[in-house]
């Protein structure tokens, strides 16, 4: 029977399960980040127990460790100042003309973003690097002995990867704010006199100033945080503050030293993204909707500035991502050979690795399935958490939710190693951490993909099927649910592709008999001979195609105007 | 002296200007008005040098600017949502153009505050452009195209985002300020009102054609075609039936006209009808439709013979005026027959 005190008594058992439920992503996130963090802040302010700050004063002293922020600083700087500038006139064609396939093409400008750090340079390395396609074809044809293009292990090349990465992270954000500013502004200005540089410097730059700082400090951070970049094509003469955070724990055993590198990290981090949240929320704020002023090109020039912009989109996307899959089929230099793809399925002796390659495909297959399915369960449970109208909660919540999106993997691995390998938690003989690890920067993802659409859902949608005689489980199964399904598949496959192309954190907690793809496609990078060679190449393109299905599936599912990442 | 000489223009397989001349005196204001995608705007644009034509050609005092670009012009012209540059005060939006002269900025300083006390709003320099009131960014848009001293002013719809009643101060505002400083004026409105307050003289255009020319009472009083009556509101229109030498029958009777050849259709001129006494010889019967009542007189609208529908205001002091229902004559004073020609006899 159901009687006012039955059921009174059913919300009081259901009020704890409700709020337990809710209590599950912030356990995680306080025992698989904020434990971390603490113990990295533990061994990088008291190594020994006792308060010691020995680590910071060499930091601050030191030339060699100065010497390293300082070029993570300055290589950031450039890299931002680089990729502004070429994504300006970019934005601008966006921006003002229309032309065929233009969503296309800003969709696949996107690419780069999923693509795992790995993949992406061993595509430079098999475009430019000393074995590569330009250099070989260059041999060739003028008879040369050694490769004339020495690119590998110079600031260039870095530069150069930087810019593919964060080209359309600039493109989007410029193009999509300038498109949203009124043209006649510009008129008005060329009618007054202006024109040429003082057109770009007096009007078009300061009218941008909100996207332009927002963008540069979008791409400064990513480029700040650059790790597989750098140790893989930089070579020992460059370090990050993250590939030094690498070396001091792997080849030195520094770990003192490593933690007091990670808290500078964190703490320049944490910095940088305020200032991104100010930017960004200017940039929002400051969207003029005007008569839309897009038109196709029609002069000589505006088509040659149209042209010449998707030109060099295309071939700074497509030139890399095409070496690497025809250098996978011809590394040795002997013609096209299957031979490398058929070697990854091989125990051969003395490899570095201690399994065939391709377990990798499988370990990181399975990994990425449990990081999806714990990410979206708990990501859709913070959707939750994070969407209660009139919480007082949730406006302190959601910035703390998106924490790991602004901690370095480097630094999360980092922490893991020295946090969970000892009593109470000892996992560092278990194959969970990974998983683990990938969860933690793969959740705000999911969130950022399902928010939107659960906060699109007005209280009167539920209260209309309530009314109509739905039960709570039936309102969220046939209303919630539909709803949000789009937005949970995207943070799904999200979840997926982050995961597959982990870099930073895997190689510090990946034990040698699991690892993942993107760290045998490092290791094998690092050792001499074409058979190594061609197999990371072989691996690369593999999780390529991995990824970028991930992201045609994202692109297709993805509704206007969701949240950029 | 502007002179604008058979000008073309296209957007894709879209004709936009179909071949539109004119000419403006010193210091006249001319407005152009029409209904939005008639080519109004772009007329504007191909003066100032934002559009180029396929054909034809824009003469300043006697001097062709066909190749001069848009910045070399020495044209002013304020756009309809004012754009104003965000990211500059009130003085430096105004004083933009002068510092593109390289003017210096003493001199800068001293034109800014000059033009804006010209048009209302000294004391303004430093505030930020984007906490403006609409009639207040209005201005510094006009006090900006005013300040380089243009040889030339022209004016995009500056008042269409305004309120109705804002619209209405500001236009008579805008028509003295222009006069003051003496300039040569075009300026683009949708909305006969504004178009009548402010002109010295109109261009009904359509469809990148012009309709008719002629000041704003002409233009009121004697539209030339169907659709400038209609534009204006003007809809008492009748097919002409059968003409004589100087008369034309119609549905609801005859009416003298001066020349009636060629006459394809005639406008029954609200503002020149009167009550009548039932079965005189000019009069119109018919039966009230609808009344109005509008303050300071009614609106009838009549069903006449035929079912032609008539609609004109009588004053609210006339005697006693028919109910919705009733029988009533009408007839109209001499003058207020107008022929139409339809695409023809477009000069006015």
């Amino acid at each position: 029977m159901d009687t006012g005190l039955d059921r009174s008594r059913a919300a009081l058992i259901r009020l704890p399960l409700r709020y337990g439920l809710l209590l599950v992503p912030a356990v995680f996130l306080a025992l698989f980040y904020f434990y971390p963090l603490v113990s990295i802040l533990a061994v990088g302010l008291a190594p020994g127990g006792q308060p010691d700050l020995t680590g910071f004063a060499e930091i601050v002293t030191s030339a060699y460790y100065r010497h390293t922020l300082g070029f993570t600083l300055a290589q950031a700087a450039l890299s931002t100042a680089l990729t502004l500038l070429l994504a300006l006139p970019g934005a601008y064609v966006f921006a003002r003309y229309d032309f065929q396939a233009k969503s296309l093409l800003m969709a696949l400008a996107t690419l780069p973003f999923v693509l795992p750090t790995v993949v992406v340079a061993a595509a430079f390395s098999a475009l430019v690097g000393p074995r590569g396609l330009v250099n070989e074809g260059l041999m060739s044809l003028l008879g040369l002995e050694s490769p004339p293009v020495q690119l590998e292990r110079t600031l260039a090349i870095i530069l150069i990867v930087h810019v593919f990465y964060n080209y359309a992270v600039a493109l989007r954000i410029i193009g999509s704010y300038w498109a949203n500013q009124n043209p006649r502004m510009e008129e008005a200005a060329r009618v007054l006199g202006a024109a040429g540089w003082r057109l770009w410097w007096e009007i078009r730059l300061p009218i941008l100033r909100p996207a332009l700082l927002a963008a540069g400090t979008l791409v400064f951070i990513f480029t700040f945080t650059s790790f597989g970049v750098v140790l893989i094509l930089g070579g020992p003469r460059f370090a990050t503050l993250e590939v030094e955070i690498y070396r001091q724990t792997a080849n030195l055993l520094n770990l003192p030293m490593a933690a007091a590198l990670s808290l500078v990290q964190i703490g320049l981090m944490l910095v940088m993204m305020a200032i991104y949240t100010r930017m960004q929320r200017r940039t929002a704020a400051d969207v003029v909707s005007a008569a839309s002023a897009v038109r196709p090109p029609r002069s000589r020039r505006a088509r040659a500035l149209v042209f010449g912009n998707l030109l060099f989109m295309a071939v700074m996307l497509f030139a890399p991502l095409l070496a690497l899959v025809a250098r996978s089929f011809t590394a040795g230099g002997e013609g096209f050979t299957t031979r490398y793809y058929e070697l990854l399925f091989a125990n051969v002796r003395g490899s570095v690795l201690f399994v065939p390659p391709m377990r990798a495909v499988g370990n990181s297959l399975v990994f990425a399935l449990a990081t999806t399915v714990l990410a979206v369960a708990l990501g859709l449970i913070t959707v939750y958490l994070l969407s209660q109208r009139g919480s007082r909660w949730a406006n302190w919540l959601d910035p703390l939710f998106m924490l790991p999106l602004a901690t370095s993997a480097v630094t999360l691995g980092f922490g893991y190693i020295i946090a969970l390998d000892e009593p109470p938690l000892n996992l560092r003989a278990s194959p969970v951490l990974i998983p683990l690890a990938h969860t933690l920067v793969a959740m705000p993802f999911v969130v950022r993909s399902v928010l939107p659409a659960k906060r699109s859902i007005t209280p009167h949608l539920p209260e209309a099927a309530r009314v109509l005689g739905a039960s709570p489980w039936q309102v969220w199964r046939f209303i919630d649910l539909p709803l949000i399904s789009r937005g949970l598949i995207v943070g799904a496959v999200f979840a997926f592709t982050v995961s597959m192309g982990e870099f930073g954190a895997s190689l510090f907690i990946a034990r040698p008999d699991t690892p993942t793809m993107p760290v045998v496609i490092f290791r094998l990078l690092g050792q001499p001979g074409a058979a190594n060679y061609g197999q990371a190449l072989a691996m690369s393109v593999l999780l390529m195609v991995v990824c970028a299905v991930g992201f045609i599936l994202i692109e297709r599912l993805r509704t206007v105007g969701m949240g950029e990442f | 002296m502007l002179e604008v000489r058979d000008v073309e223009l296209s957007f894709g397989d879209l004709p936009v200007l179909r071949g539109v001349s004119l000419a403006a005196a010193e210091g006249e204001i001319v407005c152009l008005l029409g209904p939005s995608g008639c080519g109004k705007t772009t007329l504007l644009r191909v003066i100032a040098g934002l559009e180029t034509p396929a054909h034809g050609d824009v003469i300043f005092d006697g001097r062709s600017v066909r190749g001069v670009p848009v910045h070399r012009r020495g044209f002013g012209l304020m756009f309809q949502d004012f754009a104003l540059f965000p990211h500059l005060d009130v003085a430096r939006n105004v004083a933009f153009g002068l510092r593109m002269m390289g003017i210096s900025a003493v001199e800068r300083q001293r034109r800014a505050q000059e033009v804006l006390s010209l048009v209302g709003l000294a004391g303004f320099e430093r505030r930020d452009v984007a906490k403006l009131s609409g009639g207040e960014k209005q201005r510094v848009a006009l006090a900006r195209s005013l300040a380089p001293n243009p040889r030339l002013l022209m004016l995009d719809e500056p008042l269409g985002s305004l309120d109705a009643a804002l619209r209405e101060r500001l236009v008579i505002e805008i028509r003295e300020i222009i006069k003051q400083v003496g300039r040569t004026a075009l300026y683009v409105t949708h909305d006969q009102h504004e178009a009548f307050a402010i002109a010295d003289r109109i261009i009904i255009m359509n469809e990148g054609r012009f309709e008719q020319v002629g000041t704003p009472e002409a233009v009121y009083r004697r539209p030339a075609s169907a659709f400038v009556a209609r534009f204006l509101g003007l809809n008492n229109i009748l097919p002409v039936a059968a003409r004589a030498e100087n008369r034309v029958r119609t549905a609801v009777g005859q009416f003298r006209l001066e020349v009636a050849a060629d006459v394809e259709a005639v406008l029954l001129h609200p503002d020149g009808f009167q009550p009548a006494a039932a079965g005189s010889p000019e009069a119109i019967a018919g039966q009230v439709e609808r009344r109005v009542f509008l303050g300071d007189a009614y609106q009838f609208q009549l069903r006449a013979g035929d079912g032609v529908q008539l609609t004109f205001k009588l004053a609210a002091q006339a005697e006693r005026l028919p109910q919705v229902g009733e029988n009533m004559s009408v007839r109209l004073l001499p003058d207020y027959v107008v022929p139409l020609n339809g695409r023809r006899g477009v000069k006015g």
